[in-house]
């Protein structure tokens, strides 16, 4: 069950309406609490178990935590067990195949053959996104920003809420837990706002994002539809294109996904900060980290790079760190060493941009910004490496070569990712309509072209595999 | 991308961006004028989409383009088969073609028959081939089969909410596919319920263009490979004693005839292409069941009877097919489709003019 789904719509009425029609913050927090059990094992019931274990070790971490004085070696020694706990079962569930296979990889390169079996582990959904609450919500109690919570279902509730349990944004625990506190009408603004998120979330995804699929998946291949890469037979152009539109995909993919989780929260009284603030639009690769994918980056700033000594310690350090949380950062994304080289190349993108800080212009900034990040996106999505140098070298213009085309028309996508920033950041500043009856006509004929453009086959989320 | 898709993405970006009211609270007046704008610019949508060729696609373009190919090399006269899977599985229009040849007819045969076609479904295909083949055929045969004259949203069965069902239901077929369900081609309160409730929102879904630009025009072109799909291994058993009395079973031509609706749709398939300069044909690949096979007979003696019209119920074809050749007890694999081919090279030979 996804966002785009007609079956999603469905089951968002009825938790709708039955969060509003019943009565009493205990029975809300219920509702919101069987909807999202709900909406994670319509994917997978068994997988329920896993989540539940997630939330109650952290739950019981918390407690027990809490229960201990500030600076106690017990309570830190619970603390690390939570912590450690929760990165286990990230890591049993998703790296311990690649690790494995990493490992035998590297016995056969000495000539060892390994004697362990072929791990084929299946990756519950979301479990990168619920594991870092988790660990957001120990960490926060351990700081002190939030009490130890005494009830699971509350604990439950917060790790496992639907609008955001399977891709984000990552909520940090300080924030969620009083809201749970708070009592909410149902107002026409909480609607309106809820809508608007929703609705451009809906354009990023549906309107936009899913018909870029079919410009990158023939080239760089995608199991579900075309089975493997065809890089070797595409043109240079074809790859130049197809890694543009790559670009923008994942982009109005993931914003559009965290848009609709940020008006369906709303929907229920529940606010989840941005996730996105026009990532194309950014003039340094640290600009660029504050817009995109704003709830992971500032996770990993608050609970890696910083406990990690952040810019503290001089230069060395303070690379080592950037390089450590980025090359994490991108292993978080994939068990593959392709995402660790992404994560790698913006950590040394990072270091560059620390290193020489002087301003280079917004125009000249903007380019070498947005070139460098296209050209990572490619490792990025990329299945091997040998097909990662051959879209490189394409970008150089010296690869001949390939027949396999793509149509022209897809450059035209950069106009559509350069109305988004300015339109969208000027929007910020617009005056709401004071006449109801162009508001109407104008959502009347964004709701046409959005059904025009809707998918009818529903294409998961990008970010639903990480 | 098209043009069309894009000035549709960046207008809905724009929208859904700076769309803001000052204040809260809704009145009819309001969602009136929102409801007659969204008709209005689906409307404007539908118009620009017909304009720019934009239409949903199915497998069947895949087949079309195929036959087209074909069409392009060899400039004989074309003879068009448009039916379902018993086609698709039985007849071999390249193996046919060369049958034709061989026999002193210089016609080229082009299968463009797709699984659970229901009749409504076929005039689509008719219209497309119509539209983009290179000449019009010179005849198109029809297949015809009881299950499908029965329903009128057969293709609910098969692929619904799909790009192919919603693309049968603009406003006329809807009220057609309405009219029938209410004349009785239904079984049951029960099934007319699904039915109409299923086709009143099909209609609706064509008529908002859901889906629309994004089938056109997004997904890759469909894949172009001939309709004749040969099978090698059956899908199920089909007992031998079953099959030797099926197929050996004579029983008496259907007295009666095609449902009104049935017969007015296949009416406007045989004007579409008489219009076009072309002949009409009627046909049915041999099946197991004798019933299916004695529908067409009936029909060849009393309303195909003035048509070139096919029917399997020769002796010497059917015994021919009483082997291991059936994929299931309604299609054939490739050797029963090589058997059913040859033997219907004759038939055209001696049917055609």
């Amino acid at each position: 069950m996804i966002f785009t789904d007609a079956i999603f719509f469905a089951f968002l009425a009825v938790v709708f309406a039955a969060h509003w029609l019943l009565r009493g913050r205990e029975v809300r927090l219920g509702v919101l609490l069987v909807a999202s059990l709900v909406f994670y094992g319509w994917w997978n019931w068994k997988l329920l178990g896993l989540l539940g274990l997630v939330v109650v070790l952290s739950w019981l971490t918390a407690k027990l935590a809490a229960q201990r004085p500030a600076g106690d070696r017990v309570r830190r020694r619970i603390l690390i067990a939570g912590i450690g706990g929760n990165l286990l079962v990230l890591a049993a569930f998703k790296y311990a195949g690649f690790f494995a296979e990493s490992a035998r990889a590297a016995l056969a390169a000495f000539g060892i053959e390994a004697g362990w079996p072929l791990l084929n582990i299946i990756l519950p959904m979301g479990i990168s996104f619920y594991v870092f609450q988790a660990i957001s919500y120990i960490v926060d109690v351990a700081r002190g920003q939030l009490p130890a919570e005494q009830r699971l279902r509350r604990v439950a509730l917060y790790i496992a809420f639907f609008p955001q349990l399977v891709a984000g944004p990552i909520v940090r625990a300080a924030s969620f837990f009083p809201q749970m506190e708070r009592d909410r009408r149902l107002t026409g603004a909480l609607l309106a706002s809820g809508a608007r998120a929703f609705l451009l979330g809906l354009v990023y995804k549906a309107g936009i994002a899913d018909h870029l699929a079919p410009f990158v998946d023939p080239i760089f291949g995608d199991a579900r539809i075309v089975g493997d890469s065809a890089v070797s037979e595409a043109t240079s152009l074809a790859l130049i294109g197809a890694t543009m539109a790559f670009g923008a995909l994942i982009y109005f993919d993931f914003a559009g996904y965290s848009l609709m989780a940020i008006g369906v929260a709303r929907w229920f009284g529940y606010y989840i900060p941005k996730n996105f603030d026009y990532p194309y639009s950014a003039i340094s690769l640290q600009d660029f980290w504050r817009r995109w994918h704003i709830s992971l980056s500032s996770w990993l700033r608050d609970y890696l790079y910083i406990p990690l000594g952040g810019n503290r310690g001089g230069a060395m350090k303070t690379s080592r760190n950037l390089m450590a949380t980025m090359v994490l950062g991108g292993l978080w994304h994939g068990a593959a060493w392709t995402f660790v080289v992404w994560g790698a190349m913006h950590g040394a993108g990072l270091i560059v941009n620390r290193l020489f800080r002087r301003p280079l212009g917004w125009a000249l900034g903007l380019i070498l910004t947005q070139v460098f990040v296209l050209l990572t996106w490619v490792p990025f999505r990329a299945e091997s490496f040998g097909d990662v140098l051959e879209v490189w070298w394409a970008f150089t213009g010296l690869r001949g070569g390939g027949t396999m085309g793509i149509t022209p028309g897809i450059f035209a996508v950069a106009g559509i990712v350069a109305l988004d920033a300015l339109v969208g950041r000027k929007a910020r500043r617009l005056k709401p309509l004071r006449d109801p009856l162009l508001y109407w006509i104008g959502l009347g004929v964004l709701v046409a072209a959005i059904l025009a453009l809707y998918p009818l086959e529903a294409a998961p989320f990008v970010y639903f595999q990480f | 991308m098209n043009f069309l898709v894009l000035i549709v993405m960046a207008a809905a970006l724009l929208l859904a961006h700076v769309l803001r009211l000052s204040r809260t609270g809704v009145r009819v007046r309001h969602l009136i004028v929102f409801s007659l704008t969204i008709v209005l610019a689906a409307g404007v949508i539908r118009f620009f989409a017909a304009e720019a060729g934009l239409e949903r696609r199915s497998p069947y373009d895949g087949f079309l383009a195929d036959a087209i190919a074909r069409m392009d090399a060899d400039p004989a006269p074309v003879v068009a088969f448009i039916g379902a899977s018993y086609s698709r599985n039985a007849l071999d229009d390249r193996r046919l073609t060369a049958a034709l040849k061989g026999a002193g007819r210089d016609m080229l045969a082009v299968n463009l028959s797709l699984e659970g076609a229901s009749l409504q479904e076929r005039t689509e295909h008719l219209r497309r081939l119509l539209d983009r083949a290179p000449r019009a055929p010179a005849i198109v045969f029809f297949e015809i089969a009881p299950e499908f004259d029965a329903d009128p949203v057969y293709v609910f069965q098969v692929a619904k909410f799909s790009d192919r069902a919603i693309n049968q239901f603009a406003p006329v077929q809807t009220f057609r596919a309405l009219q029938s369900l209410a004349a009785g081609a239904c079984a049951g309160m029960a099934a007319c319920v699904q039915s109409a409730g299923l086709t009143l929102a099909h209609g609706g879904m064509d008529a908002l263009n859901i889906g629309l630009l994004y089938a056109s025009s997004a997904r890759r072109p469909a894949e172009v490979r001939p309709s004749y799909d040969p099978q090698d291994a059956p899908r199920e058993d089909v007992d031998a004693a079953r099959r030797a009395a099926g197929l050996a079973d004579r029983p008496a031509p259907f007295e009666g005839a095609p449902p009104g609706w049935a017969s007015a749709e296949r009416a406007r398939q045989f004007a579409m292409v008489k219009a076009a300069g072309g002949e009409v044909g009627v046909y049915f690949p041999p099946v197991i069941e004798p019933d299916k096979r004695a529908y067409i007979a009936g029909l060849c003696e009393t309303v195909f009877a003035d048509l070139p019209c096919i029917a399997p119920g020769d002796p010497a074809l059917l015994s021919a097919l009483d082997g291991p050749v059936w994929y299931d007890a309604r299609h054939l694999m490739r050797e029963g489709a090589d058997t059913f081919t040859d033997w219907l090279a004759g038939r055209l030979d001696a049917a055609l003019p």
